[in-house]
């Protein structure tokens, strides 16, 4: 092809695109393009997904009807609601209880030196470690209860929660303090109305974080220590080979922690309401 | 020379030997201290009698190396990390690239990524079990999809941060779409996907072990299996010590690597 023929290919292509833009600009399709073409995507995977499913069989890889009626399977005789509930009720009490260690004693280990330089290089390590190793050990000391499910949703999130904390007060603008203190504002002021308001985009995020954290532990909890709950039923499914059923709690759970981690954001932004003024 | 309008972030920086030995004894002195704590549960054993002393553990660990193969099962989890990471990396960054530069690719692509990130691992494994049976390859996947999400992301955004500048001058010049991506974006990206690989490398980890411990049949899952079935807490802590070790040391390397490679950044953060 000669450069002459590529220059006319191009430049009608650039104006098939121009025009293109043109007639869309500041129609309904332009306005929701993002959400359209997100949408668009999805289907695509979604029927590229059932396509591939008619070929295989249904135990191995099942098609979405399948893993919808699953879905209504375990809501009728595995007491999906039941399961539910109690299964957010372990993870909550495990991601409350790791706010509230986490959070003041990350604002502890910012404000105070010594506390940081003593617990830093432990809580990092935690930070980084796998904690889901440690699973196996909380089993055979603590055997197969609540309370150890309860703490394995703990550990999953609290350092997540505590390090994000920790970050904000370490970066607090140093002017910020400056001001506080040439105003000669005692400690608790400083730490009430300087730090803490600087702090809290940074938990919010920690919170968010651990969210997601919390959604894993509990279910590993479940399917590893005590075979209850949610993860009782994945157990079940998965050990006679019907892989539908495994991933319609899989895709349960996934909405779930998008529902969770949106929600900690719309609150974030509710609260946060000076971070725009910067 | 420490003056008193230094911030205490400069003072952070030019400790002195003396507060930097300070510093290392209260470090080790926690330590030393939760070592101790632990020392009084074992020998009390409380909550369980199970607790092994530290002694035992390490007796344990040189058990394992000398007749079970513990080193041979940490050379096959270190592959599956690797073959996962790479495959990652793979993938993962001209991926990211694409999304960072097209606003359409990235639509396209976002509602995967982020499904990506936001699956129950632990939940998905028995389905993966299934489809990957409980060798390497299911191994190589988990490592792999965790692995994934930091390099995307990391990729994409240094691709979508690119000074407009920058693209702006390599356009006025005329330069290629391959020459501004090879010679302005590329550059402009490595410190973003270094730091995504450092996450990347410590999320790999995290995948293997939450195979290792749910599959438990093969590997460091099946010896940590095979001494909870005999309730030797002892050889479990050892093997749960040493997929912590792992967890800890293999992004502590990747960062060594970064810092290695990024001497610029240093200079761009203004010290």
């Amino acid at each position: 092809m000669s450069t002459q023929s590529l220059t006319t290919v191009r430049s009608t292509w650039e104006r098939a695109r121009t025009s293109v833009k043109e007639r869309i600009a500041g129609t309904w399709f332009e306005r929701n393009r993002g959400i359209l073409i997100r949408l668009f995507a999805v289907l695509v995977g979604l029927t590229i997904w059932d396509l591939y499913a008619r070929g295989q069989p249904d135990y191995l890889f099942p098609g979405l009807e399948l893993i919808f009626e699953s879905l209504v399977t375990q809501y009728r005789e595995d007491d999906l609601v039941g399961a539910f509930t109690n299964s957010m009720a372990t993870m909550f009490l495990g991601y409350i209880l790791a706010v509230l260690v986490g959070v003041p004693l990350g604002l502890a280990m910012g404000i105070s030196r010594k506390l940081d330089v003593m617990l830093n290089p432990y809580v990092n390590a935690m930070y980084v470690a796998p904690i889901s190793a440690m699973v196996p050990i909380f089993i055979l000391i603590g055997g197969p209860t609540f309370e150890v499910r309860v703490f394995i949703v703990f550990l999953f999130c609290v350092f997540e929660i505590l390090i994000d904390t920790y970050e904000g007060v370490k970066t607090t603008p140093e002017g910020l303090l400056q001001v506080a203190e040439s105003f000669g504002a005692s400690k608790y002021y400083t730490v009430r109305h300087v730090i803490f308001p600087h702090d809290l985009p940074y938990i919010t995020a920690g919170l968010r974080l651990g969210m997601g954290r919390a959604v894993n532990g509990m279910i590993l909890a479940e399917i590893l220590i005590e075979f209850v709950n949610l993860g009782g039923i994945i157990r079940s499914w998965a050990d006679v080979f019907r892989v539908s059923g495994v991933l319609s709690i899989v895709l349960m759970l996934m909405l779930v922690s998008i529902i969770l981690t949106r929600a900690i954001q719309l609150l974030e932004r509710l609260i946060i309401d000076w971070e725009a003024e910067k | 020379m420490a003056t008193a309008d230094e911030s205490p972030l400069r003072q952070r920086l030019t400790l002195s030997m003396d507060d930097r030995n300070h510093q290392l004894i209260l470090q080790a002195g926690f330590g030393v201290f939760l070592l101790a704590l632990y020392s009084a549960f074992a020998y009390l054993g409380y909550p369980s009698e199970r607790i092994p002393s530290i002694l035992m553990i390490v007796e344990a660990l040189q058990v394992q190396i000398a007749e079970e193969g513990l080193l041979g099962a940490v050379w096959d989890a270190l592959y599956a990390i690797f073959i996962g990471f790479f495959l990652a990396t793979l993938v993962g960054i001209p991926m990211g690239i694409l999304m960072g530069v097209s606003r359409t690719i990235e639509e396209l692509l976002d509602p995967y990524v982020n499904a990506i990130y936001v699956v129950p691992y632990a939940a998905i494994v028995p389905a993966l079990i299934v489809w990957f049976g409980t060798g390497i390859r299911i191994r190589v996947a988990i490592c792999f999809l965790f692995a994934f999400f930091p390099i995307v992301i990391n990729s994409f955004e240094g691709a979508r941060t690119t000074p407009e500048g920058l693209l702006e001058v390599a356009e006025s010049f005329n330069a290629s779409w391959l020459f501004t991506m090879k010679n302005v974006v590329l550059p402009y990206e490595i410190p973003y996907i270094l730091a995504g690989l450092r996450m990347g490398i410590g999320r790999a980890v995290r995948g293997l072990v939450l195979v290792e411990i749910i599959v438990a049949v093969t590997g460091l899952g099946g010896l940590i299996q095979n001494w909870s079935a005999a309730f030797r807490l002892e050889g479990v802590i050892s093997v749960v010590l040493v997929l912590m070790f792992l967890g800890v040391t293999l992004p502590w390397l990747m960062g060594k690597v970064y810092d290695r490679l990024i001497w610029w950044d240093v200079e761009r953060a203004g010290f």
